[in-house]
Formats: C-alpha cells, sequence, structure tokens
C-alpha cells in the first residue's frame, strides 16, 4: 500500500484539470450564488487519480454523516466551499460520489416547507394550551 | 440481415466462389483452346520460343528504353499503387487476420502508420490514373465500360478502408459493410474484365515472348 | 389498489424524509448519465408523481434479465419495490401463484387501467398459435395482446424481448419475435443485453418514474442515454487497439498485458451498449476487461452472426473442398469452352481443305 504521503502525481493531468474545474465553479458561485457539482463517476479516473484527488482536497473542519436508505457523509475540504459528498445504498456500496461547491452541500439545508411545516406545529403548540398538536 | 451479415456471410462465400470459378475458367482457356502451331522457320538469330517466353515475362516489367521517357509518368503510377497495395493486402493487420482465419497462415503485420501511408499514395495514384484517363484524348478513345469500372471497383475498396481505419464521417459498422463489400464486389467482377490481368499477364507476356522468340526480334 | 397520494406525500408519510428522496435522485443523476444539478428536478418529478404500478409478463425467457434486475446497485430493487413502484405482478418474486397470481394480474391491469407499466422480458413464439409458451392455459402472445392494450408504455427487457434473441436464433423453430414486431400502437423502449446492465434496468424505469415518459430512444428503441456509443468507443484498450497491439489467442502473452481483443472476435466496434462505461458488477468489470471479446449482445440477432471467436475482419469463406469445387467447375466450363472451338476449328478446317480440294479439281 503506498504511503498516502508519497503518491506521485499521475500523468494524465485529469486531478489538475478537475481542480481548475472545481477553481472556475467556486468563483461562479461567489459571483451568481449558483451552488454546482462535480459527478466523480462520470470522469474516468483511476484509484491513483482518486488517492491524488483526495490529497488535493484535503479535509476541513466539519464533517456531517446521516443515514438516508443508507450512510451518507458529507467532508468539508481544506478548501472552503469544496465539500465531498459520498452517498451509500443500505448494502453500503458507493451509489454516488461528488464534489460539491457552495457555501454548503443542498441536502443539508432544512427544506422551506418543512420548516413551514414544523413553525405551524410550534405556533399551535404554544397556543392551545398543552392539547395534541395540529399538524 | 444487416448489411454487414450480407458482407461477412453469404457475400463472402459466393464472392470468392465466383472468383475461382472465373479465374480457372478463364486460365484453363488459356490453356486449352487451340491454336495454329507456327509452321514457319526460326528467325537468323532466334534464340527459340521457350527461352523468349521466359525472357519476355521478365522483361515486360520496364519498357524498352526507347519508350521510357514519354512512358515515365504512367508508369510512375502504375507502379506506385500496384506496390501500394501489395503493401496494403499483405502487410496490414486485419487483411493478414482474414488470410489467417481463411487459411490458417498468418504473418507479422506492418505498422498502421506504413499502411495509412501506402493507402493514402495508392488513392492519390488510382485517382490520377483515373484523371488521365479521362483526359488523355486517345485513351479516351480507346477507353470502354471495364476500363472505368476496373479502376473504380479498385479506388472503392481503398478508399473505404482509408475511411474505415480513421474510423470518420460514418459509423463504423457501415464503413466495415461498404468496404467488405466493395471488395466482394472487385472479387466477382476480377475474372471477367481486364482486372483479370492478375494471373494471365503472365500467360500473355509469354505468349507475346514466344512468338517474338522464335523471330528472333526479342527486346 | 391505485394509490391517491402522491409519492412525495406516501413518502412523506411512511417517514422517508426529504433528503431521502433527494439522496436517491443525486444517485439517479449519476446513473442517467445527467448532470448533477438535474438531481433536485428528478426529486420533484418522483415527488409530484404517484406510485407507478409496474406489470412483469415473463415470456421465453431464461430468468437472467430478473436476475440482473436484482444485482442493480443503485437503485436497489428493495428501495425501487417498498418506494417507488407497485410491483403488481412478476412471476418469480411474487407470493402468490396459481390462480389467485392470475386473478391478481387480471385485477391490477383493470385497476389501472391506461396507467401501468408492462415490462417484459422474453420473446414471444407465433408459430402454430403460439403454443411453444402457455401460462395458464394462455398462450403468451394472447396474453400480450389482452395486457398491452391498456398499458401506458411498455418496456422489452432482454435482447428476447426486445429483438428476439436466443428463441429467435436459426432455426427458430417456435417463431419467436420481439415484442415490438407484434405490438405496434404502444410506446415501447428495448433495453437489451443478455441480460442487460442492472443499472440501465433500473436507471430506465426511474426515468420514467422522473419524467413521466420513457427516454429519447435511438433507431432500434433502446434509449440513447445507455446505448448511444459503441463499446469500441469506451473500450478501454482502444489505445491497443489504435496501435495495432492485439492478443493473438487467449492467455497469450498479448492478453496477459490487456492488449486489444479485436483478432480473437470482439464485436465491440458494432455493439451498442454502455457496458465500458457503466461496467457490471456496480462497476467493477466487464467482459473485455476480464479477457473476454465482446458478443455484442445487445444487437439484434447476435447469434446468427457467425461465431464469436470469428474476428470482424473474417467470415464465412467457403471451406477448401467447396472451393475445390469452384474450380473444377470453372475448369469443365473453360473445357467446354474450348472443346467448343476446336470443334468449331476443326470443321472449318475441313471445309476449307474441301474449298480448296474442289478448286483444285476446277483447275486440273
Amino acid at each position: 500500500m503506498a504511503d498516502f504521503m508519497e503518491t506521485s502525481p499521475s500523468e494524465n493531468g485529469i486531478v489538475a484539470a478537475l481542480m481548475g474545474e472545481l477553481g472556475a465553479l467556486l468563483e461562479k458561485f461567489l459571483e451568481t450564488g449558483v451552488r454546482d457539482s462535480i459527478d466523480l463517476h462520470r470522469i474516468p479516473l483511476t484509484d491513483q487519480d482518486l488517492l491524488e484527488l483526495e490529497q488535493q482536497l484535503g479535509t476541513g473542519e466539519i464533517t456531517i454523516s446521516f443515514d438516508a436508505l443508507g450512510e451518507s457523509r458529507i467532508t468539508e475540504t481544506a478548501h472552503a466551499g469544496l465539500w465531498r459528498v459520498e452517498h451509500r445504498n443500505p448494502s453500503g456500496d458507493l451509489i454516488a460520489h461528488l464534489v460539491e461547491v457552495g457555501d454548503v452541500p443542498s441536502i443539508v439545508s432544512a427544506g422551506r416547507s418543512e420548516m413551514r411545516a414544523a413553525a405551524a406545529a410550534m405556533t399551535n403548540d404554544h397556543s392551545s394550551s398543552g392539547g395534541p398538536a395540529n399538524a | 440481415m444487416t448489411l454487414l451479415d450480407l458482407a461477412r456471410g453469404p457475400g463472402l462465400y459466393w464472392s470468392v466462389i465466383i472468383m475461382i470459378t472465373g479465374l480457372v475458367w478463364r486460365l484453363s482457356t488459356v490453356l486449352l483452346m487451340p491454336y495454329r502451331r507456327n509452321l514457319s522457320a526460326p528467325g537468323a538469330r532466334a534464340k527459340g520460343s521457350l527461352r523468349g517466353a521466359l525472357t519476355t515475362i521478365v522483361t515486360r516489367t520496364s519498357p524498352y528504353r526507347s519508350f521510357r521517357s514519354r512512358t515515365m509518368p504512367a508508369l510512375m503510377l502504375s507502379y506506385t499503387f500496384h506496390f501500394g497495395l501489395l503493401i496494403i493486402l499483405l502487410g496490414g493487420a486485419p487483411h493478414i487476420l482474414l488470410m489467417k482465419t481463411a487459411t490458417g497462415l498468418g504473418w507479422p503485420p506492418l505498422p498502421k502508420g506504413i499502411i495509412s501511408l501506402a493507402s493514402g499514395l495508392t488513392l492519390a495514384a488510382l485517382i490520377l490514373v483515373a484523371i488521365r484517363r479521362l483526359r488523355h484524348p486517345v485513351l479516351r478513345l480507346l477507353s470502354n465500360l471495364d476500363d472505368y469500372f476496373s479502376l473504380g471497383l479498385t479506388i472503392l475498396p481503398v478508399l473505404s478502408g482509408l475511411l474505415l481505419a480513421e474510423e470518420t464521417y460514418v459509423s463504423y459498422e457501415l464503413l466495415l459493410a461498404i468496404h467488405i463489400l466493395s471488395v466482394e464486389a472487385l472479387l466477382i467482377w476480377l475474372p471477367f474484365g481486364k482486372l483479370a490481368h492478375v494471373v494471365l499477364v503472365v500467360a500473355g507476356r509469354a505468349a507475346q515472348g514466344a512468338k517474338f522468340g522464335h523471330k528472333g526480334a526479342i527486346t | 389498489m391505485p394509490s391517491s397520494e402522491t409519492l412525495g406525500e406516501e413518502l412523506e408519510r411512511r417517514g422517508i424524509s426529504r433528503r431521502t428522496l433527494l439522496k436517491f435522485a443525486t444517485a439517479m443523476a449519476t446513473s442517467l448519465a445527467l448532470p448533477p444539478s438535474m438531481s433536485a428536478a428528478i426529486a420533484q418529478g418522483l415527488a409530484k408523481t404517484r406510485r407507478q404500478s409496474v406489470i412483469w409478463l415473463s415470456f421465453q425467457e431464461c430468468t437472467g434479465c430478473l436476475e440482473s434486475l436484482t444485482r442493480s446497485e443503485s437503485p436497489d430493487l428493495e428501495t425501487l419495490i417498498f418506494y417507488f413502484i407497485s410491483l403488481d405482478y412478476q412471476e418469480t418474486l411474487m407470493a402468490a401463484a396459481g390462480t389467485t397470481a392470475e386473478d391478481a394480474l387480471f385485477q391490477a391491469a383493470a385497476d389501472n387501467k391506461g396507467d401501468y407499466l408492462l415490462v417484459i422480458d422474453g420473446s414471444v413464439p407465433v408459430a402454430d398459435d403460439g403454443v411453444y409458451a402457455m401460462t395458464g392455459g394462455r398462450s403468451d402472445f394472447d396474453l400480450l395482446q389482452k395486457l398491452s392494450r391498456d398499458a401506458k408504455a411498455i418496456l422489452a427487457i432482454g435482447t428476447c424481448a426486445a429483438y428476439g434473441g436466443l428463441p429467435k436464433a436459426a432455426p427458430n423453430p417456435t417463431g419467436a419475435v420481439g415484442i415490438a414486431d407484434v405490438i405496434g400502437d404502444k410506446p415501447i423502449a428495448n433495453i437489451p443485453g443478455c441480460p442487460p446492465i442492472p443499472e440501465v434496468l433500473t436507471g430506465v424505469l426511474v426515468n420514467f418514474l422522473s419524467f413521466g415518459r420513457l427516454p429519447d430512444l435511438d433507431e432500434h428503441g433502446r434509449p440513447l442515454a445507455y446505448f448511444g456509443t459503441t463499446i469500441h468507443d469506451q473500450c478501454y484498450r482502444r489505445p491497443f487497439y489504435d496501435q495495432g497491439k492485439f492478443a493473438k489467442s487467449f492467455d497469450d502473452d498479448g492478453a496477459r498485458q490487456g492488449w486489444c481483443l479485436f483478432e480473437l472476435g470482439c464485436k465491440g466496434p458494432v455493439t451498442h451498449n454502455a457496458c465500458a462505461s457503466l461496467k457490471w458488477g456496480g462497476g467493477t468489470s466487464y467482459p473485455i476487461q476480464s479477457g473476454h471479446g465482446c458478443l455484442g449482445c445487445s444487437e439484434p440477432d447476435f447469434w446468427d452472426k457467425g461465431g464469436f471467436y470469428t474476428s470482424l475482419s473474417g467470415g464465412d469463406a467457403p471451406p477448401w473442398r467447396t472451393a475445390a469445387g469452384a474450380g473444377a467447375a470453372g475448369l469443365a466450363i473453360g473445357a467446354a469452352a474450348a472443346w467448343n472451338a476446336r470443334r468449331v476449328r476443326s470443321s472449318v478446317d475441313r471445309q476449307v481443305a474441301q474449298e480448296w480440294q474442289e478448286k483444285k479439281e476446277g483447275d486440273a
């Protein structure tokens, strides 16, 4: 198993190209506020490429994991605004692998309709004196 | 049945059979047809018809020296595409593979770049030959359907083979089908037109050489 | 029983979060080769749709296509069945049998009239009134006619259902044909392959669920998203093809170095499928990567295109005996022509000699 720190850069330059594209997406987000992502499953990456990409992305402060019909894990990279997203199915197979660009990964934000429903439930709780809440 | 199935299946089967039948037919008539014996006395310095025949087979490869300068351009074009075809057919990997599948005999191929170069030169030479035949006043007078058809049937496989090797413009499957079918058309026509010279050239030169060798007029 | 609530409402009721749906949609965008930004649209489409009734009929099949479907990793079949589709009839998976199963079939078709997705694997035999494939006393041909009438769309799964497949191979004693050869008035998508790639099957299903219609199809009725390119165009061994490095026999030096398998009969250049990009086993490998040439199993009539090990450059050349026979025939024709010529020559000689004789006698 190659020493993680000593992986030599692969010859095809694909990781450099990906980092360039991610940088461009980051700039686009800063300008327009539109979150975007790169699907790593759609790009022909060798195992070495993947290792090199992970090295270059690095690790940040935040790790988010949740269970949604299988484990999902989001890791902040060392670059602010770049997030590694890994979705797995109940059997543990990796079904989606992306690098997302934005202030926060889209799947993490709570949905507005759910928040409205929660707010309504909480207001009802307040107003009715301890009785069963109406949805 | 797709075009490619036709080309690789009954097309290949019947074109080979027709070609073999036709070629053997023509060769056997050359050998079996009646001929009048030459009852004249041999010429003064005649070396005999057998020597004449054998010599002429070789010497006709290059024109008589007094004609050389006039015929050199046409000669160069002709040798270019003849040798080009030889290189493509004997050196191209897919053609060797075809021979191996059919006869069990295989040999190492030439690099793809060399075959591409040879194909390009061959195609250019064939097209120039066609242009010459269409523009030269005497050739235009002499040329008939056989000449143009044979030329066309030779150009088509080279052109389709080049496009197939570069995998461009049209789908691989269609290009392969066209290439194989064009070769099969060539095979079918081969025994019946001037293309039969592939086997008859030796007989033709030998017959001329025998006649002149008897007369003592070998050049 | 057709549901009046949308999938979104049902999932919410069952405690499946919006995030779960979004995650599912993200995986689907990957599988469908759509840009990741489409996942929101897919999630929305799924939330707004109703639980899709799916009726699965199996005709002349080997069940390999169903086996393949069960191997799908994303989405897996369980997730599909539990949350997104109502698999109302499938002979291998359903618990019911006999007349109970038959009743379930016709009940589901009646309840979902005009709305159910008819999924079929296996070809349908038409010879001898369709007697070669019968289910519960009915010929599959009749079953197909009956059940396609009220279907919203048809998925012909596997090369057998799409084009006739193995049962149709020469001499085709049962008169097997593909579904599209029988049904002409319903939208049909062919998902060929022997079997098709698991994720292609589920991908087309989810596409139908998300967008309410069949995906864009090529001239053979195959989804362009998966069958738009040839194996050859996506194959990782393509550089070896371009360089002329071919394996000459299985497990020789070239084969061990992963050289191109063209000379060993690979039909990659003329086969459209996603094997070289999506691969099998959740992206593990595909036949060429494992050292065997492509069989061309997603193309019509692939069983009848000459040998699997005859290269595309080879074909059905006549055997030596036949070639010798052709030569003999040529010799016979040539000899006959020569014999005729000699006969004519002799008669001309005789005539000339006779005239000469007469002239001599005339002069004398």
